[in-house]
């Protein structure tokens, strides 16, 4: 059983990040980070699983193309980067930087009765690094501090911050705001930082 | 190249696409060759069709102009993103299919996806239009700029399908 909570990992990311982009993908990582108060900054994916990563690298390559410098969260579990493995290879291939990817990693499927993952049984962060992420592993709060410092030191590097966590999931409100509204409030965010960027 | 290529190369330096995220298809080589041939759009190579659906998205949210362009017989692997995120959140992209279930297509699988695609849009809800054989190139540019009227208008994402093929029409 690993020491972290995935609720604790997202109240740290929501305040040592609370001024850059952040997508968030669906179930319980959308309801725990959403339960401590939707931020602008934050953009819910409440479907698609796997998309995140995708999502996150347009927004950086949109942002690329206004020479914008800023930094692009992207949380992930371990299921859903699997869903979507190919990502970091176009990743790679456009050689993007500023993406900094955590994935939070149960080694499962929590959300739906804890069935195993194939990420029980391979190393993420060795597919992470071969495709020249830099990768920084995390086991506990000292290693997430850790991390956080390192990554907010330099944000031209593409990182892949592989967070171990345990299988609690804490009893948190269903999302239903309208899909729509949680857009626009990101785009709105967005372009107020893309104003001040230029 | 042939009219109809031209027709879809005008039509996407016109609108001012700055991104193609794009898929190979042996009929849209000369759309592809000429875009690689000049710094018009940026021009990216995905591995898979939903993943493009999620880049598009994300560039779509920087106010960006973004283009999907990929076969139909891939378009399966992209339903999911294509409900659960762009119509889900109202992404007003445009996907750029090609049909490649022309006659003469020797692979038959393909053919077999060109004759449902129709109906699996209407069962999903999403707005396609269809440039074939059936269409006059003299109407095709005007089909196109009713598509980006539809995205802005309505605010959700169209798909355009289009056999650039020598073939007729599987579907009339």
């Amino acid at each position: 059983m690993y020491d972290l909570e995935r609720m604790d990992v997202l109240k740290v990311i929501k305040e040592e990040f609370a001024n850059f982009p952040i997508v968030i993908p669906l179930a319980a990582t959308a309801r725990e980070m959403h339960s401590l108060g939707p931020k602008a900054n934050e953009f819910y994916v409440l479907g698609s699983m796997g998309m995140p990563i995708s999502i996150a690298s347009g927004i950086l390559l949109g942002f690329e193309k206004r020479s914008i410098s800023l930094p692009v969260l992207c949380l992930e579990g371990d299921g859903s980067l699997l869903m979507n493995l190919n990502s970091l290879a176009t990743i790679k291939y456009l050689d993007l930087k500023g993406l900094i990817l955590i994935v939070l990693d149960n080694e499962g499927y929590s959300v739906t009765g804890n069935q195993v993952a194939q990420s029980k049984t391979i190393n993420l962060s060795r597919i992470a690094e071969s495709v020249d992420f830099k990768v920084l592993n995390v086991l506990n709060k000292v290693d997430l501090d850790n991390a956080i410092k390192a990554v907010k030191e330099d944000f031209e590097q593409k990182y892949f911050v592989h967070v171990k966590i345990n299988n609690i999931i804490k009893d948190t409100p269903l999302i239903f705001t309208d899909p729509v509204i949680l857009k626009n409030t990101f785009v709105n965010y967005l372009n107020q930082r893309m104003e001040v960027e230029v | 190249m042939s009219n109809k290529d031209s027709i879809l190369i005008e039509f996407i330096i016109q609108e001012k696409f700055d991104t193609i995220f794009y898929l190979p298809c042996s009929t849209m080589i000369n759309i592809i060759s000429y875009f690689k041939n000049n710094s018009l759009v940026n021009l990216i190579p995905i591995n898979k069709e939903d993943e493009g659906i999620g880049l598009i998205t994300g560039m779509h949210l920087t106010n960006s102009k973004p283009l999907l362009l990929i076969q139909d017989s891939g378009l399966g692997n992209s339903y999911n993103a294509i409900v659960s995120l762009l119509m889900f959140y109202k992404v007003a992209v445009m996907i750029i299919v090609t049909i490649r279930g022309y006659i003469g297509e020797i692979s038959s699988p393909n053919t077999i996806w060109s004759e449902k695609t129709t109906s699996i849009h209407n069962a999903i809800g999403i707005k396609e239009y269809v440039l074939n054989n059936s269409l006059e190139l003299p109407h095709w540019n005007g089909t196109l700029m009713g598509a980006v009227k539809d995205m802005a208008i309505n605010n959700r994402p169209v798909i355009v399908k289009v056999d650039l093929s020598n073939g007729g029409p599987i579907n009339v």
